[in-house]
C-alpha cells in the first residue's frame, strides 16, 4: 500500500513536470515571444536590455530550469503587464474557483446518484426513460450558452437572481448574497456533470443488478430496498468513481468558461485574461497549480477504490 | 444501415443535421442577406418579415449570419475531427499491434493527455499562435485524439491474432501492410461511431473558445463569436444570444444521437 501511494505519488509529479515543460516550450516556441518584448515604442536596445533582465536571452531549456529553481523557493514570478507577484494573483483568484467547482461536484453528486440508482431500478418506465433523455440532451449542451439561459430566465426576465460576478458591491463577504451568485453558476457547471454521472451510475446499477450475488441476496429474502442500497450500491459506484477522476479535468475547464459567463472571479478568468496578453509567468503558475489540483484528485480517487472494492490491491 | 433506419432518433437527428448541413452549405444562395452587410438604421431589429430573425447591433442579419457561421463552425468541426481520426487511429493502431514499448509509451501518452484539463491548453496555444483557422483545427484535434486511438488499439490487440493476420504473414505481406490493409479496416464502424461523437465535442470547444474570444474572429460569423456579440446586448435582446446557442445545441445533440444509433445498430446484441 505505501509502496504503491509512493509509486503514485513519483509518477504523479512526473506528470506535472511533463505538463508545465510542454507548456513552457509553448509559450517560447510561439512567435513573437513574451508579450512585454512586443511594445512597438522600445528601441532595439531597451529590448536587449528587457531580455537580458528576464533571462529571455538564455536557452529554452536553461530558463525552464531556472523557473523550476525559482519554484522551488516558492516564488512564481512577477505577473508580466498587471506587475504583481503571480503568487498572489492565483491566491487571491483560486477560492473563488474551489468554491464553484465543489459545490457543482457535490450537486452534481448529491443529484445524479439517486436519480440513476431509482432509474436503473425502475428500468424502462417513464421515468427512466425522462432521466436518459434529459442526461443524453444535457452532454450536448454547450456550457456558456446554457448558462446565458440561465442568466436570460432568473436575472433578465425574473431579476431573481444577479447576473454575474461574487458579491454585489460593497457587500464582500456577506454569505447570502455568495449564495445568490453562486446559484446559477453552480447550477451552470453541475448540470453537464450531472448528465455524465447519471447515464454512468444508471449504467453501473444496471450491471450490478444483474449479477448472481444479488440474486442470491434477492434469494434470502433481503428486502428490495437493502438489496439495492446495501448489496448492489457499493459496487456500483466504482466506475462512478472513475468517472468522477475523469470529471475532475473537465470540471476545470468547465469551470473557465462558466466563470467567464458569469465574471466569477476565478482562476478560469485569470488564465483567460493571462492567455490574451501573453502573461506567460501567470500562465504557467496556473497550468502548474491546476495540474497538481487534478493529479491530487485523481490519487485520490484510486486509493478511495480500496475502500470500496475489496477486488483491488496495491501492489 | 437497415438496423440504424429502424431507430427513430436516430433518422431524426439525421434529418436535423441534413436540414443544418444544408442550409450552411448553400448559405451564399439561400441566406436572405450578405451576413456582414451592415444596415445601422436598422440596428437590433425583432422578428419581420424581411428578417426572420431580427438584427443584430450592426443591423446585420441574424439568419444569414447562422447560416453562414455554420458553414465555419461544421468545417472546423468536420475538419478537426478528421485530423483527430487519423492521428487517433494511427497511434491506437501502432500501440496495438506491437505493444510492448511502443504500447506503454502511447499508452501512457493518452492516460496522461486525458488526466490533464486540456482547456488551458487551448487557451494557451490559440492565444500565443494566434486564432486562424488552421491552428483552431489543429488544436482540437490535438485535444481529442485519445478517445479513437483507444478503441482503435483494444480492437487491434484482438484483431492481431486473427488467422488472417497469420496467413497474411505466411503470403509475405510486411507488418505495417498487414496492420493497416487488414487489420484497421475492422475497425472502421468503432471509429465510424468515434468520429460522429467527436465532431460533437470538437464543435462545442470550437463555439467556447470563439465564444471566448480565443476562435474564429469577427467579422467572419461563427456560432460561438455571435453568441459572444450577442452576449452585450442580453438585456435588450435576449433573442439574440437564443439562436445561435439553440443552433450549436442541435447540431451537437443531432451529432450525438447519430453516434448512439450507430454504435446501437454496429454492435452485436
Amino acid at each position: 500500500m505505501t509502496s504503491y501511494v509512493v509509486r503514485r505519488l513519483v509518477e504523479s509529479l512526473l506528470l506535472v513536470l511533463v505538463v508545465t515543460m510542454v507548456t513552457f516550450a509553448l509559450i517560447n516556441s510561439a512567435p513573437g515571444g513574451p508579450s512585454i518584448l512586443l511594445d512597438p515604442n522600445m528601441s532595439p536596445a531597451d529590448t536587449a536590455r528587457l531580455r537580458t533582465v528576464y533571462g529571455l536571452d538564455r536557452p529554452v531549456p536553461e530558463q525552464y530550469v531556472r523557473w523550476l529553481g525559482q519554484l522551488v523557493r516558492g516564488n512564481l514570478g512577477f505577473s508580466l503587464g498587471v506587475g504583481r507577484p503571480v503568487a498572489e494573483l492565483i491566491s487571491s483568484a483560486l477560492p473563488a474557483t474551489l468554491i464553484l467547482s465543489g459545490s457543482a461536484l457535490a450537486l452534481s453528486l448529491l443529484l445524479a446518484i439517486p436519480l440513476g440508482i431509482l432509474a436503473a431500478v425502475k428500468r424502462g418506465s417513464w421515468f427512466d426513460q425522462l432521466i436518459t433523455s434529459l442526461s443524453f440532451m444535457g452532454l450536448s449542451l454547450p456550457v456558456f450558452w446554457y448558462g446565458l439561459m440561465l442568466i436570460i430566465l432568473f436575472s433578465v426576465l425574473l431579476s431573481w437572481l444577479p447576473a454575474g460576478g461574487m458579491y454585489t458591491p460593497g457587500n464582500e463577504g456577506s454569505f447570502p448574497d455568495l449564495m445568490a451568485h453562486l446559484l446559477l453558476p453552480t447550477i451552470t457547471l453541475a448540470t453537464v456533470n450531472l448528465a455524465q454521472l447519471l447515464r454512468y451510475t444508471r449504467s453501473a446499477m444496471l450491471g450490478v443488478l444483474k449479477q448472481d450475488y444479488v440474486r442470491t441476496a434477492r434469494a434470502k429474502g433481503v428486502h428490495e430496498r437493502n438489496v439495492v442500497t446495501r448489496h448492489a450500491f457499493r459496487t456500483a459506484m466504482i466506475p462512478v468513481l472513475t468517472l468522477v477522476g475523469i470529471l475532475i479535468p473537465r470540471l476545470v475547464g468547465g469551470a473557465a468558461v462558466t466563470e467567464s459567463v458569469f465574471s466569477w472571479p476565478g482562476m478560469g478568468r485569470l488564465a483567460i485574461a493571462a492567455a490574451f496578453r501573453q502573461d506567460y509567468p501567470t500562465i504557467m503558475g496556473i497550468t502548474l497549480l491546476v495540474s497538481i489540483i487534478v493529479v491530487i484528485s485523481n490519487l485520490v480517487v484510486d486509493l478511495l477504490y480500496a475502500r470500496l472494492d475489496p477486488r483491488v490491491t496495491y501492489r | 444501415m437497415r438496423r440504424f433506419s429502424r431507430s427513430g432518433t436516430g433518422v431524426g437527428a439525421l434529418v436535423v443535421l441534413v436540414v443544418i448541413g444544408l442550409s450552411s452549405a448553400f448559405a451564399p444562395t439561400l441566406a436572405p442577406y450578405d451576413p456582414s452587410r451592415i444596415d445601422l438604421f436598422n440596428t437590433l431589429a425583432p422578428p419581420s418579415v424581411n428578417h426572420w430573425l431580427g438584427t443584430d447591433e450592426n443591423g446585420r442579419d441574424v439568419l444569414s449570419r447562422l447560416m453562414y457561421g455554420g458553414r465555419i463552425s461544421l468545417a472546423v468541426g468536420l475538419s478537426s475531427m478528421f485530423a483527430a481520426i487519423i492521428l487517433g487511429s494511427v497511434l491506437g493502431a501502432l500501440a496495438g499491434f506491437f505493444g510492448g514499448y511502443v504500447d506503454s509509451i502511447i499508452s501512457r501518452v493518452i492516460d496522461g493527455m486525458l488526466s490533464v484539463p486540456l482547456f488551458f491548453f487551448l487557451l494557451t496555444a490559440l492565444a500565443l499562435f494566434g486564432s486562424t483557422l488552421f491552428n483552431l483545427v489543429i488544436v482540437i484535434a490535438l485535444t481529442n485524439w485519445m478517445p479513437v486511438a483507444r478503441i482503435v488499439r483494444g480492437e487491434v490487440t484482438v484483431n492481431r491474432e486473427m488467422q488472417y493476420v497469420e496467413s497474411a504473414t505466411a503470403l509475405g505481406v510486411r507488418p505495417l501492410g498487414i496492420l493497416f490493409r487488414h487489420i484497421l479496416p475492422q475497425s472502421m464502424p468503432s471509429i465510424i461511431v468515434a468520429a460522429t461523437l467527436g465532431v460533437a465535442y470538437a464543435i462545442l470547444t470550437e463555439s467556447a473558445l470563439s465564444y471566448l474570444g480565443l476562435g474564429v474572429r469577427p467579422p467572419t460569423p461563427s456560432w460561438g463569436n455571435m453568441l459572444s456579440d450577442a452576449r452585450g446586448y442580453i438585456w435588450q435582446v435576449p433573442m439574440l444570444t437564443v439562436y445561435p446557442g439553440a443552433v450549436i445545441f442541435l447540431a451537437v445533440l443531432a451529432f450525438n444521437a447519430i453516434g448512439d444509433a450507430l454504435r446501437d445498430a454496429t454492435e452485436p446484441t
